[in-house]
C-alpha cells in the first residue's frame, strides 16, 4: 500500500521542494513540511504521516534526534523514516540506524532511488 | 474298415475342423490385434505429432514469455529514465524557482549554496564577484572552506591555486570549467577542484563559484544534470546575484 501522506522534515527549501516534486509521481500522496526537528516530531504527532523524509543536519533539533524522539511516542513510534541527508560516513549511517530509522538516502536525491525505498518499505509493510 | 477305425477317423476330423477353427480363430485374433497394433501405433504417431506441435507451442510460448520480459524491462528502464528526466527538470525548476524567488541578498546566497550542496553534491563552494573596476574577484561567501585561504586566491598554494588557475581561465574563456574530466564525467579523485562556473550576465562575466571537493557518494562523478546545473547557476545565479546587488545598495 503506498504512503497517502508524507512528512518532509528538512531546513532546505531546495531540498523540501526537491523532495515534494519527486512525490508527486505517488498520486493522491500528501506531502507536508517542517523545516527542523522540533517541528518535524511536533507534525509527525499532529499529522500522523505514513512516512517521514528526515534531513540530519537541522538547526534547533538534527534528524537523529528528531527521529529519537518520534520513535519514543507511542502515537508515531511505528512511522517508517527514512534519513535523506549529506552524510555518507559509515559512522553517521550507524548513528541514523541507532536512532530508529529505516532506510537511508544519501543527497543528491534520484528519483527512482526515493521511490524505490519508498515502495519497498511499503511493501514490507503490507500484510 | 472297423468301427474302430471310423471313430479314429471322425476324431482326426473333428480334431482337423477344430485346429482349423482355432487357427481360423488365431488368425482373426491375429488380425485384430495388428488392427490394434496399428490404430495404437497410429495413435501414438498422432500423439507424438500433437506433442510436437504441443512442444512446438511451449517452445513459442517460452518464447514469447521472453520477448515480454526483454519488452518490460525496456519499458521499465524507460519509466526509470522518464522518473529521473521529470526529477532532474524538477530539480532545474527548483532551483530557477529559488534563485529568483527573493531579491535579499544574503537568501540568494544561501540559496546558491542550497543548490550545490543538495543538488551538485558538493559542501564545499566558494562564490566570487568580479570587481568591474580592478578586474580582480572579490570573495562573497564560503561554505566547507578556510575563507582566508579563498582571500589569498591569487597565491601559489595547493587548491587554491587550482581555483586560482581555473578563475583566470573563466575569466579568460567565459566558460566553465571543469576539472580533469574525462567524456565530461569523471572528475581526478585527487584534485581540490571540481568545477569553477562563471557568472555572466548580458554576455558579461561579473562573478564565479568555485566547487571543490564532491561528496563522497558521488563517487567523483558529475552526472549530465550538474552540468545542467552548472548552465543554470551561471546565467541565473549571476542575475538574482545581480539584482540583490542593485537593491541593496539602492
Amino acid at each position: 500500500m503506498k504512503p497517502k501522506k508524507i512528512l518532509i522534515v528538512d531546513d532546505s527549501k531546495v531540498a523540501a521542494m526537491t523532495q515534494e516534486l519527486i512525490l508527486r509521481a505517488l498520486k493522491g500522496c500528501e506531502v507536508i513540511t517542517a523545516e527542523d526537528g522540533i517541528k518535524g516530531v511536533e507534525k509527525a504527532v499532529a499529522e500522523q504521516p505514513d512516512l517521514i523524509l528526515m534531513d540530519v543536519v537541522m538547526p534547533r533539533m538534527n534528524g537523529f534526534e528528531a527521529c529519537r524522539l518520534i520513535r519514543s511516542h507511542e502515537a508515531t513510534g511505528s512511522i517508517p523514516i527514512i534519513m535523506v541527508t549529506t552524510r555518507s560516513e559509515p559512522a553517521h549511517v550507524d548513528e541514523g540506524f541507532a536512532s530508529g530509522c529505516n532506510d537511508y538516502i544519501f543527497k543528491p536525491i534520484g528519483a527512482v532511488e526515493l521511490l524505490e525505498k519508498i515502495q519497498k518499505l511499503a511493501d514490507d509493510r503490507s500484510p | 474298415m472297423t468301427n474302430d477305425d471310423g471313430r479314429n477317423g471322425d476324431y482326426v476330423l473333428q480334431v482337423r475342423d477344430n485346429t482349423h477353427k482355432y487357427m481360423e480363430a488365431l488368425i482373426q485374433e491375429n488380425e485384430r490385434l495388428r488392427t490394434l497394433v496399428s490404430d495404437l501405433e497410429e495413435q501414438r504417431r498422432q500423439g507424438e505429432q500433437q506433442l510436437g506441435i504441443a512442444e512446438s507451442e511451449r517452445q513459442k510460448l517460452a518464447e514469447r514469455i521472453d520477448q515480454i520480459e526483454v519488452e518490460s524491462q525496456s519499458l521499465l528502464d524507460q519509466f526509470q529514465e522518464i522518473e529521473q528526466q521529470n526529477s532532474d527538470l524538477a530539480s532545474l525548476y527548483v532551483a530557477s524557482y529559488r534563485l529568483h524567488e527573493t531579491i535579499e541578498r544574503s537568501e540568494v546566497i544561501a540559496v546558491i549554496e542550497e543548490i550545490v550542496v543538495n543538488m551538485i553534491g558538493s559542501e564545499e563552494l566558494a562564490i566570487f564577484e568580479l570587481d568591474q573596476e580592478t578586474g580582480r574577484f572579490k570573495l562573497v561567501d564560503s561554505l566547507g572552506i578556510d575563507p582566508e585561504d579563498l582571500q589569498r586566491v591569487r597565491l601559489n598554494e595547493s587548491r587554491i591555486d587550482e581555483a586560482s588557475e581555473a578563475l583566470q581561465e573563466v575569466v579568460r574563456t567565459g566558460q566553465r570549467y571543469v576539472v580533469n574530466s574525462i567524456d565530461g564525467e569523471v572528475i581526478d579523485e585527487n584534485s581540490g577542484l571540481t568545477a569553477c562556473v562563471p557568472l555572466v550576465l548580458d554576455g558579461r562575466l561579473i562573478g564565479a563559484i568555485a566547487v571543490f571537493r564532491l561528496l563522497d557518494q558521488k563517487q567523483s562523478r558529475l552526472a549530465p544534470l550538474d552540468f545542467e546545473l552548472f548552465d543554470l547557476l551561471a546565467t541565473h545565479a549571476a542575475s538574482a546575484l545581480y539584482c540583490s546587488e542593485r537593491v541593496a545598495s539602492k
